[in-house]
């Protein structure tokens, strides 16, 4: 009888639970699908309109020009030295962080986390204070005539600190969550401490390394504010494709400025398959869920 | 017995304390140089040439407007991207719908675009020479090189933080605190006010306080349909710029430091917010 009765109340306040639930469900998708829509994809759309509008030979042309294609190989280059020195890092800080104990981790943490938060035009605008001609170092560089800022150096250095925190921040949860059982297991069956790194601990991170190397890279690719600080815009030499294609704007150069935009976008968007891939193939693996 | 065994060898884990002396060296000297460094130095600049400069430098006209335009924007976005984050979060984790999937992954483009794609992109479609330029010029209105454009690229840049901080905690915690409440015969808005929210809000916290770090500091988005004019659409990482263009190192260096004190308190609210996030899933 009770059971009855409780029965038929439920099943009367579910119907109007459901029908509030269906006024939110649609509000709740109109809103976000309607941001995403004119937010988000038809910029991006448009970046890739305006590139080929004219057609499509043009647009390769507009590639295919020297300055651009130096920008290319600048920008290809600064990832190629900044992406691996930032895996180096991230390894070795996310190993320390989440396997030992010692006194100012926290501070340790604070300071990886740093970069996320400081606007890039600072961090680049202190690489000139520390390197720049009227710098710290600047009379000693000179001496020695190494150049930084406005040099390739400058540039990987800006990026470095930029994406910093990119692949420590993706491996510190994972490692931590996975304990250190396994490796202990393989010390007490003799392996050494370089085995136990690239038979162990290697191995059960290499997704999640894998993730944050992918927004590692696209961030080191497509850095602006920071960049542009230090790197002096120098055609042919020191423009990224990010400041390429804003000089290119400047000049009302539009086709050319958008195909070069284009590529970025491409990048983009490549990146964000391979990540989505690698979420939905070992997503219990990067048991983070994305956290960055 | 065996937990026993096991606890000694924890001590000595990957071979001695050369390797972790080592590794902990390496880290800390890294961070050390690579990120301390710099942030010390630029409050090292702006307070070398005295307190009574930096003041000054700072409480010039357009610096002050450019600080005032700063927290505008971020009071105008970080809300905005409170709102489609709550409500994309909402819709990836409690419903089922086709293109589910495909939603979860647009809403991170804009972590992996560059910052100067989504400013150019918002020009080619309101600029002047856009697809609605013409029509935006008819009707006498300007987004481009105005605030407006401002607010427009600091949304897209930023709206995947807190929408991604939510996915991810709405996700791990199910769905069975808001069936208990739709059985108790919870209104939705009751249900997101009184189950939902509370659950969330740590997270909320830590989504938010990202975005509105990176709504602050935001450069090159900002840079390219800013237009850069001074006390009107400059905000402070280009009034920055702008100042170390002009070769005034003080109030360029003055202008930084405040953008880092910003740094910094959203560093220290992050990791409050991280904290209470990760001990409330705990719970």
């Amino acid at each position: 009888m009770t059971i009855f009765l409780s029965h038929g109340q439920t099943g009367g306040v579910n119907r109007e639970a459901q029908r509030d639930s269906r006024a939110v469900r649609w509000s709740v998708m109109a809103l976000s699908l309607g941001f995403l829509l004119l937010f988000i994809l038809l910029p991006l759309i448009a970046v890739f309109i305006e590139a080929l509008r004219r057609g499509i030979v043009p647009f390769l042309e507009a590639i295919a020009e020297p300055d651009a294609l130096s920008a290319i190989r600048l920008t290809l280059l600064v990832a190629a030295i900044s992406v691996p020195l930032n895996i180096v890092f991230g390894v070795v800080a996310s190993w320390a962080i989440a396997k030992f104990e010692f006194r100012g981790k926290a501070f340790l943490i604070t300071l990886i986390d740093l970069p996320f938060s400081v606007s890039p035009v600072i961090s680049g605008l202190v690489y000139v204070l520390l390197f720049g001609a009227q710098g710290y170092l600047g009379p000693w560089l000179r001496e020695n005539d190494i150049q930084i800022i406005f040099a390739l150096p400058g540039i990987v250095l800006a990026t470095v600190f930029v994406t910093f925190p990119f692949v420590a921040r993706e491996l510190i949860p994972l490692m931590q969550s996975q304990g250190t059982d396994e490796e202990e297991a393989a010390i007490m069956l003799g392996a050494n401490g370089w085995q136990t790194f690239w038979k162990v601990t290697l191995p059960n991170v290499k997704w999640g390394l894998l993730y944050g190397v992918l927004l590692c890279n696209a961030r080191a690719m497509g850095e602006f504010g920071a960049v542009s600080v230090v790197s002096g815009h120098i055609r042919g030499k020191t423009n990224t494709i990010p400041l390429h294609a804003e000089i290119l704007y400047n000049e009302y150069n539009f086709v050319a400025a958008f195909a070069v935009a284009s590529i970025l976008a491409l990048l983009a968007l490549v990146t964000l398959v391979a990540k989505s891939v690698l979420e939905w193939r070992f997503g219990h693996e990067l048991s983070t869920g994305g956290k960055h | 017995m065996a937990a026993i065994d096991l606890t000694a060898p924890r001590r000595r884990v990957f071979a001695g304390p050369v390797a972790h002396a080592l590794l902990i060296g390496l880290a800390v000297t890294l961070s050390v140089l690579v990120i301390g460094l710099p942030v010390v130095a630029v409050f090292g600049m702006a307070l070398s040439s005295g307190a009574s400069v930096y003041m000054a430098a700072i409480l010039q006209p357009a610096t002050l407007y450019a600080i005032w335009l700063t927290v505008l924007t971020a009071l105008i976005v970080v809300p905005i991207n409170i709102g489609f984050g709550i409500a994309a979060a909402w819709a990836i984790t409690r419903f089922t719908f086709p293109g589910k999937k495909l939603m979860t992954t647009l809403i991170e483009i804009p972590f992996s675009i560059s910052p100067i794609v989504a400013g150019t992109a918002y020009l080619f479609l309101y600029g002047a020479q856009g697809l609605f330029g013409p029509w935006l010029a008819a009707s006498g209105i300007q987004i481009m090189f105005t605030v407006f454009a401002i607010f427009l690229v600091s949304l897209f840049v930023t709206s995947p933080f807190v929408a991604r901080e939510l996915i991810t905690v709405m996700q791990s915690q199910g769905v069975e605190d808001e069936e208990a409440g739709v059985s108790l015969g919870a209104s939705g808005y009751m249900l997101f006010w009184k189950v939902t929210l509370p659950n969330i809000k740590w997270a909320l916290l830590y989504g938010a306080v990202l975005c509105n770090a990176r709504v602050m500091g935001e450069f090159g988005a900002v840079s390219v349909v800013s237009g850069s004019i001074r006390g009107e659409t400059n905000t402070l990482p280009l009034q920055i710029e702008l100042l170390f263009q002009d070769q005034n190192t003080a109030g360029a260096f003055a202008a930084a430091s405040t953008l880092t004190v910003i740094a910094l308190i959203t560093l220290f609210i992050k990791l409050w917010a991280e904290r209470r996030r990760d001990s409330h899933e705990r719970l």
